[in-house]
């Protein structure tokens, strides 16, 4: 009787299954601890969410919020200004949220400037980065 | 026949495969084009515009629209050269600052979806004129 190579098998799965876990927490964590040293303070999602929902000035007042286009409900898709499903902000929902930096700092930067017409601090972008992967 | 032991090639092939993926990010511009476009709505259709709506467009990515879209300028580069090739050449030659930005602005397109507009602002599945896929098959035929 030939034997099922089964030891092969369990060890891809093994070495995918670490291989991916690695990819997703550690660099969003990586990504928080950075946002955090920079600020120099703890983060808050609470004050996270509070940036979020707040109706800001001085960016395009068609988007006044993050919440114009990610919903007062970051759980939830949102949509661009020409409709286009954006997948949630939530990590427990999108769980690839948040893992790339580059990534990261593209949106607030655009973001930001679209929605304040400033850059975002340190410490307002971890705490955004805490309340969506606190949901 | 030399024989590993299945372990040591398992973790070899594990090495090889966490070098291997962040390699294969190496992309063409028209891959790069759908993925930075495509984030906020479909990569419309590049010989929709004369080359220099491109150019002007791919300029001025930080002002887009009422949106900040910028890139980092080598992107930015890679994206307007693919843009540039496949642009129409049917339109009059014109300077890049009078360059049209809008297909929803071309005579052709408002002829076409005269009264769409304001049925697509209004359907909240569609949202907007501009979200093609709202109406359209999105395979490159356009077909409704
Ligand atoms: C005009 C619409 C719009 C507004 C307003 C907006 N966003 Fe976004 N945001 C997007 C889109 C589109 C993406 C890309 C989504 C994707 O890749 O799935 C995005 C991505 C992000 C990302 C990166 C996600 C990731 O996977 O790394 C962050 C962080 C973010 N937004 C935060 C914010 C914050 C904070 C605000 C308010 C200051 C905001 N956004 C306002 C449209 C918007």
């Amino acid at each position: 009787m030939k034997r099922k190579p089964i030891l092969p098998l369990v060890l891809g799965l093994i070495c995918t299954g670490t291989l991916a876990a690695w990819a997703a927490s550690g660099p969003r964590q990586e990504i928080l601890s950075h946002y955090a040293n920079q600020a120099g303070v703890a983060l808050s999602a609470e004050r996270g969410r509070a940036f979020f929902l707040a109706s800001q000035t001085g960016g395009n007042p068609d988007t006044p919020s993050c919440s114009s286009c990610h919903t007062a409900n970051p759980k939830n898709a949102g949509r661009t200004r020409v409709g286009k499903v954006i997948e949630p902000m939530a990590v427990s929902r999108t769980p690839a949220r948040f893992t790339d930096a580059a990534k990261v700092e593209k949106w607030f930067g655009r973001n930001c400037n679209t929605v304040l017409g400033r850059e975002c601090s340190s410490q307002e972008k971890g705490d955004i980065l805490a309340y969506f992967s606190s949901l | 026949m030399i024989r590993f032991p299945k372990a040591a090639t398992a973790a070899a092939g594990c090495l090889m495969l966490a070098i291997a993926l962040p390699a294969a990010g190496q992309q063409t511009a028209a891959e790069l084009a759908t993925q930075e476009c495509s984030a906020c709505h479909v990569l419309y259709p590049p010989s929709f515009l004369p080359p220099q709506s491109w150019q002007r467009i791919t300029s001025t990515l930080d002002q887009h629209f009422g949106e900040d879209a910028s890139l980092p300028e080598d992107q930015a580069a890679k994206i307007r050269d693919y843009l540039v090739a496949h642009a129409s050449s049917r339109f009059p030659t014109m300077s890049v600052d009078q360059a049209p930005l809008r297909i929803s602005e071309l005579s052709w397109f408002k002829g076409e979806h005269r009264r769409l507009f304001e049925r697509a602002r209004n359907d909240p599945a569609i949202g907007s004129i501009s979200n093609c896929g709202g109406c359209h098959r999105m395979d490159g035929y356009y077909e409704k």
